[in-house]
């Protein structure tokens, strides 16, 4: 698949101080974002951190209170429908007309877009094929399982050949294989030249495909970077993970009296360590535990993850 | 749009409360229709009274006796007047026996001086009677009695100037034979009770088809389905999209309908007074203005989703038909009071305009009336695709 081109320098997507607000509830609060061309940008969040909400006010399906929308260098309004015809949108939930066949729903929503009949069949037969879906082109929605469904669900989205799309949260309540298959795809997108704003709280998945991601926090932008980025702006540096079996007293002790080590935790015969970032936070936690004379079983070391990156930024308390 | 319409089109074909409501509500409540009024039908059919005649063997040699019986025999003769069937018996007794049977409703007797007299049975009253034996036995009476009448004028003038017996004309005059009953046509076609129902039912019918309206409208606004948002930011004006969604819509239902008209015309021979062709545009344009109530209430700014729509056009449908009349004859009463107290009731109530639309072509000679209830329907579907415009064309909202 081919995309138009847009000037190389400019953000495809520039948001300035958006402020939504449902009465006393600040959902967006003074949120500033740009995505630059030809990269897949992750938008991280927990449940109700915004995600979507910022989503639906750049495509205008939400009004909000403040700030300013910029697609493609120019400002982005109600109806602007020659910006719209641009982007792509894959919804959370699967949004395609249960009546209509797959081949049939892909050109109804493709036909939003292109309206000659012979160039969209042929981009009709491009996105079925996209997306795996060429034997299943005569099944309704409801015939599709889980997987099919978000894959249909995509080609609706694609079919047209936005420059920019929006998926928002696609692999919710999908298999590992349909998941890779979907995320696959998702990077062939941005090879061929298409902009990607991708949703998620699966941090695999946004470490995985993402070059730039914000994690956003009720209504906040968090953060924002590449992942090493992010991940060198917390405190957590490193995580060792050690069997140990018993340790004798005080050890646990003596562990956390080491520099740079942040926390000590020791269950069911095994140790975990949280480090700042240092070359000699191993070594030295090895040198403790030789001298306690504990006998060590496997070792291992991490850097931190995404995950942690979250946890930490966000908090650990339950959102709805 | 024309991608828009056949979307449309397709997925509301395809989906089973359209068939339901649109489609198949019309066919059973029209073949229920069919059934209830079968009856109702065959009832103005007269069969002839079956009547026994005693008539005495010299009874031909007895002019008196012989005129009553060239009465009764030229009511009795085969066509499609044909009154009486008559049985000749010997004797009285004869008859009693035919009567005791039930065979008979009654016979007549002559007596010497040429009058007839009429014999029903003993339990054979006017109040245990039903309908039909109550009007045979008051058949007879008037056989009867009018030749009683007739006969007793004739003495009288040939009394007072025999010589105008001689002249035939001055007889019938006297006996007022010329003085038929002659039908005067005030309306287009000969008016049946029934048909009042069958057209409340089509007016009750297109109204449900606004389901058709609505459901297209309605999984083309964001504030009611992912769908919805998902088409609301597409590179296609809203505008656009409503338009071919109420287009399919009114395609839909304006196949459903015909094919109702078609059911009702062919298979209950519901008279539409000669004039189908324009039927079927006033079917077309009753479409229309469903389709634009269906939109109107799926483009309404609700939270509402779509069994709620649903909902309200249903309540609205089952109200708007009590004022046109179909729910019995009570219904009808309080239709005619309202269009004769509150006459503009029946130009902004659909259903009625609807019933009143298919009236004017079927009752008046004219054509004016119909066309007026046209032009009123286009207006009604204007005004309310207006509204349902101004608000699909909302693009951004508070809360989704």
């Amino acid at each position: 698949m081919s995309h138009t081109q847009t000037a190389p320098s400019q953000d495809v997507v520039h948001v300035t101080g958006l402020v939504k607000r449902y009465r006393d509830l600040v959902a967006l609060d003074h949120l500033d974002l740009s995505v630059r061309k030809g990269e897949i940008f992750g938008l991280l969040g927990p449940n109700g951190s915004g995600k979507t909400t910022v989503i639906n006010c750049i495509l205008q399906l939400l009004s909000y209170d403040r700030g300013t929308i910029e697609l493609f260098g120019e400002p982005m309004a109600p109806n602007r429908y020659d910006l719209k015809a641009r982007v792509g949108v894959v919804p959370q939930q699967v949004a395609v007309f249960d009546e209509l066949t797959v081949r049939e729903n892909v050109d109804a929503f493709c036909a939003l877009y292109v309206r000659d009949r012979r160039r969209r069949r042929q981009l009709v037969d491009e996105a079925i094929d996209f997306v795996g879906l060429g034997d299943y082109a005569r099944f309704r929605p409801g015939k599709l399982s889980g997987g099919l469904a978000r894959r249909l669900n995509i080609a609706c989205g694609i079919a047209h050949r936005p420059e920019l799309i929006f998926f928002d949260e696609p692999t919710v309540a999908v298999d590992p294989q349909s998941r890779a298959n979907i995320l696959d795809g998702i990077c062939r997108l941005r090879d061929e030249g298409a902009t990607v704003v991708y949703t998620s709280h699966y941090m695999e998945e946004v470490e995985q495909i993402c070059g730039r991601i914000m994690i956003c926090d009720r209504g906040r932008a968090v953060a924002q970077g590449t992942a090493d980025e992010l991940k060198r702006m917390i405190s957590l540096g490193e995580k060792i993970t050690a069997e140990v079996g018993e340790l004798p007293e005080g050890t646990l002790e003596r562990l956390c009296g080491l520099s740079h080590v942040l926390s000590a935790d020791h269950a069911d015969g095994v140790l975990h360590l949280t480090c700042e970032a240092s070359a000699h936070n191993l070594t030295d936690a090895l040198s403790v535990l030789t001298a306690a004379g504990v006998r060590l079983g496997r070792v291992w070391s991490e850097p931190p993850t995404l995950n942690d990156v979250f946890l930490e930024l966000c908090g650990r308390e339950l959102r709805d | 749009m024309g991608t828009s319409f056949l979307v449309s089109v397709k997925s509301l074909v395809r989906t089973p409360s359209v068939i339901v409501w649109v489609l198949a509500f019309p066919l059973i409540m029209s073949a229920i229709f069919l059934f209830m009024f079968s009856g109702m039908r065959t009832d103005g059919v007269v069969d002839p009274v079956p009547v026994a005649l005693v008539a005495p063997v010299d009874e031909k040699d007895d002019a008196s006796a012989g005129s009553f019986t060239q009465v009764v025999d030229a009511l009795a003769e085969p066509g499609e007047d044909r009154l009486l069937d008559l049985r000749r018996v010997g004797t009285a007794d004869e008859a009693e026996v035919l009567l005791a049977s039930g065979e008979i409703d009654g016979y007549f007797e002559i007596a010497s001086d040429g009058a007839p007299a009429l014999t029903v049975g003993s339990a054979y009253t006017l109040a245990s009677a039903d309908g039909a034996s109550a009007v045979n036995r008051t058949v007879l009476e008037t056989v009867a009695s009018s030749y009683v009448q007739s006969r007793a004028l004739l003495e009288e003038v040939a009394q007072r100037d025999s010589a105008a017996l001689a002249d035939p004309a001055a007889v019938a005059d006297a006996l007022g034979i010329h003085v038929a009953v002659e039908q005067a046509q005030i309306t287009h076609a000969r008016p049946e009770e029934i048909v009042r129902y069958y057209y409340a039912l089509l007016g009750m019918s297109t109204l449900m088809a606004s389901q058709a309206g609505m459901l297209a409208v309605a999984y083309a606004q964001p504030g009611v389905s992912a769908l919805g948002a998902r088409r609301a930011v597409s590179g296609t004006s809203r505008l656009r999209q409503l338009a071919g969604c109420a287009l399919g819509a009114w395609a839909v239902s304006t196949v459903a309908l015909t094919l109702a008209f078609a059911f009702l015309r062919l298979v209950a021979g519901v008279d539409f007074g000669g004039r189908e062709g324009l039927a079927l545009v006033a079917v077309a344009v009753c479409a229309l203005l469903a389709t634009a109530l269906g939109a109107c209430v799926g483009a309404l700014p609700l939270s509402a989703g779509i069994s709620a729509r649903s909902g309200i056009l249903t309540a609205l449908t089952c109200v708007l038909s009590l004022f046109a009349g179909l729910y019995g004859t009570a219904a009808m009463e309080l239709a005619d009071n309202l269009a004769h107290t509150l006459p503009w009731t029946s130009w902004v109530n659909p259903t009625k305009l609807v019933c009143d639309t298919f009236y004017a072509l079927y009752y008046y000679t004219s054509l004016a009336p119909f066309a007026a209830r046209l032009a009123a329907c286009v207006a009604g579907a204007l005004a309310l695709l207006a509204v349902a415009g101004a608000n699909f064309r909302r693009q951004s909202y508070e809360h989704l």
